[in-house]
């Protein structure tokens, strides 16, 4: 697989109007094979035939349910499955994921939505086979963070990150231009019992800045906002 | 009804033995006193068991003959007695003290046998058979009826002073039949008592009991299988309603989905007017929230009907609100609203055990109140202060504020919301209470006020 808009995308759900509007949506998305079913019996031919790089799998069918199809498809293949289902309660989708479901999506759901969560699926899954391609660098003005060497650099001259700060930053970085809160990141650093390191946060902050602001005291990019958390501005 | 003239039949009968039985036993207890009386006196001056317990020593040997000793002389006073005499095995006189004439004979054992029943030519004696041979006492004639009225004149004054202590008896015994009795009815009733509370909780309720109650029990009995009955009925109802609730939200979904995603490929389709591409992105946005109300009708028959089940877990409250600001906070686009947060220094350490998913809808959902209610815009006041054992979020704006009769619909005092919809006010409250909360609008209109416990 050269590319993963490649990827041949098959759509198990009984209504046509869903499928094909789910096959437009992914098609105008950029991925061109995609081709559906409308009940378990053509998906389990397949599943003896040729199998797919992604399954799109609806919960209720009328000759059968997903979860169950699901198991079969586990017991011979590890191929992504993604659950595009109406039922939305909280026990079927933690059903569907706990079954080994890689995501799980449920109706109404926008276009968009569909086709970012198909996008990160298969790039979770076929990424490290086409290229890797991992954000190791960020552009602070006139500093550049380099994540994979744990350093700053401006103008030829590099100041080392320590690990706290790297994680923080990148933490940041992964929500950039959003508010992550105090407690998000604590938990990034300390995992989940983080209370009382609120105070030790804010020392690591004020140490990031003097390494990536150009005015450490009115900083331009690791913004504050009071009481919630800190942002990394665009 | 059949089973309280059962037991007002029983009543009856009971009072009536009490009656009786208390009747028999003064009868017996006055038949004793004076049975008692009358033997104890005669003891003193004709007794035949005085008698019996001197006769050895009424007479003493003077040599051949015998004389009365000093005890004899005695008895023959108290006993005012007539005459003595004592016959020999043969029946001859042996000693004789004022024997009648007439009586001086030699007695056959037809004679003794005869005088031994009480009289010997109408005069009353007793007989006692002494060492010596048999001691006869005799009395004057007539003397024992006429003496007999004597004594029971006696008994009457005894019987006059005893009079205040029968009463007391009787008053101890009424009182004792009554404590058990009483008791016996309170026993019998509790079960009945116990039963009618259960009831009232809503539980079955299976009693047995004999006797009088038996029919009020089996209609009790049969009120709780009829409430049992219906209340099986009900929930099958309710069920069915959620289920059918649940059932047209599930198959809403699918269609729609494809209404959405047609919408917002309409909506960014190029080629269209921009006249069309909008008119496109009013039918997704509309379509996103019939996508709500769907999903909020399908939560709050679940939750009205206990079909939700809640998924509990600790978490800090601080946190949790700060995560749901920061998600609006990074969302919205408009700079109209602005969101403002005070959180509770004291609120930092504790943690809360709740529905995580299902109380951040409810924040959602009174946040998307504020902001949906006043497209000018406004200002959203978020405050989350500890108490004691609770927490509170309040959340408070200066836009519209609430219709009145939503706060009275929502307050519980009315049950028409009137033609406002507060599905999702209804559905806020609704989690909170179901996480063990209070909901409440403040009477400014303006403000919510939720309390939830803290675990630790």
């Amino acid at each position: 697989m050269k590319d993963l808009y490649e990827s041949r995308i098959l759509l198990v759900d009984d209504q046509p109007e869903l499928c094909r509007m789910v096959m437009e949506i992914l098609k105008k998305a950029g991925y061109k094979n995609t081709r559906c079913v409308y009940n378990l019996k053509e998906a389990r031919n397949i599943l003896n035939t040729a199998l797919p790089d992604l399954w799109l799998l609806d919960v209720n069918l009328p000759d059968g349910d997903g979860f169950t199809f699901l198991q079969e498809l586990r017991a011979v293949s590890g191929c992504p499955v993604l659950f595009l289902s109406a039922r939305d309660q909280d026990a079927d989708r933690l059903l569907g994921l706990g079954l080994g479901a890689d995501d799980y999506i449920t109706k109404p759901f926008l276009p968009r939505e569909l086709v970012l969560r198909v996008a990160n699926v298969l790039k979770r899954t076929y990424q490290p086979f086409v290229q890797k391609e991992e954000q190791t660098k960020i552009h602070l003005g006139e500093k550049t963070v380099d994540f994979a060497g744990g350093t700053v650099e401006q103008a030829g001259k590099e100041t080392a990150l320590t690990a706290k700060e790297l994680l923080i930053l990148q933490k940041l970085a992964d929500n950039r231009g959003n508010i992550v809160t105090f407690d998000a990141l604590c938990e990034t650093l300390w995992g989940d019992n983080y209370y009382g390191y609120e105070n030790t946060l804010m020392v690591h902050i004020r140490r990031l800045r003097e390494k990536i602001e150009e005015n450490p005291s009115s900083p331009r990019y690791l913004l504050t906002v009071r009481g919630l958390g800190y942002k990394l501005a665009k | 009804m059949k089973g309280l003239l059962k037991i007002y039949r029983n009543y009856m009968v009971t009072a009536l033995l009490i009656f009786l039985l208390i009747l028999v036993v003064n009868f017996t207890a006055f038949m004793g006193y004076a049975f008692y009386h009358l033997e104890k006196d005669g003891e003193y001056s004709a007794g035949k068991i005085f008698f019996r317990n001197v006769a050895d020593e009424i007479l003493e040997r003077d040599g051949d003959a015998w004389k009365l000793s000093a005890q004899g002389v005695q008895f023959v006073e108290s006993n005012q007695s007539r005459f003595l005499m004592l016959l020999s095995e043969e029946g001859e006189i042996l000693y004789s003290w004022n024997l009648p004439k007439e009586l001086a004979k030699t007695y056959s054992l037809s004679d003794v046998a005869s005088f031994s029943r009480w009289y010997l030519m109408d005069y009353p004696v007793y007989v006692w058979s002494t060492e010596d041979g048999l001691l006869v006492a005799g009395k004057e004639k007539g003397s024992v009826a006429r003496y007999n009225m004597v004594y029971s004149m006696q008994d009457l004054t005894t019987l006059m002073n005893a009079i205040p202590l029968f009463l007391l008896w009787n008053l101890f015994l009424f009182l004792l039949i009554l404590l058990f009795l009483g008791r016996r009815f309170y026993r019998s009733l509790l079960p009945v008592s116990n039963g009618i509370e259960d009831l009232t909780r809503g539980k079955a309720i299976h009693l047995n009991a004999k006797g009088a109650l038996k029919d009020l029990v089996e209609k009790l009995n049969q009120t709780s299988r009829l409430l049992q009955k219906q209340r099986k009925e009900i929930e099958r109802r309710d069920n069915a309603r959620t289920e059918w609730i649940s059932g047209v939200s599930h198959d809403i979904r699918t269609p729609l989905s494809v209404i959405m995603g047609y919408a917002d490929s309409l909506e960014s389709d190029e080629s269209l007017p921009a006249e069309s591409q909008r008119q496109a992105g009013m039918i997704k946005e509309q379509s996103l929230k019939i996508k709500k109300l769907i999903e909020d009708l399908n939560l709050t028959s679940r939750l009205t009907y206990q079909m939700q089940p809640l998924r509990k877990q600790t978490y800090r409250p601080s946190a949790f609100i700060r995560k749901i600001l920061t998600s609006y906070l990074n969302q919205m686009e408009e700079e109209k609203y602005q969101l403002l947060l005070e959180i509770d220094p004291r609120l930092e350490s504790c943690q809360a055990r709740g529905d995580v998913s299902l109380l951040e809808r409810a924040v959602e959902n009174l946040l998307n109140n504020s902001i949906s209610h006043n497209p000018q815009g406004c200002r959203i006041w978020i405050n989350a202060t500890r108490k004691e054992e609770r927490f509170q979020i309040q959340i408070r704006d200066d836009g519209v504020g609430i219709p009145g009769e939503v706060y009275r619909f929502i307050q519980g005092e009315t049950n028409d919301p009137g033609k406002v919809h507060v599905m999702g006010l209804h559905l806020a409250k609704q989690i909170v209470v179901s996480c063990g909360g209070n909901f409440r609008i403040c009477p400014d209109l303006h403000t919510i006020e939720m309390e939830l416990p803290i675990s630790d």
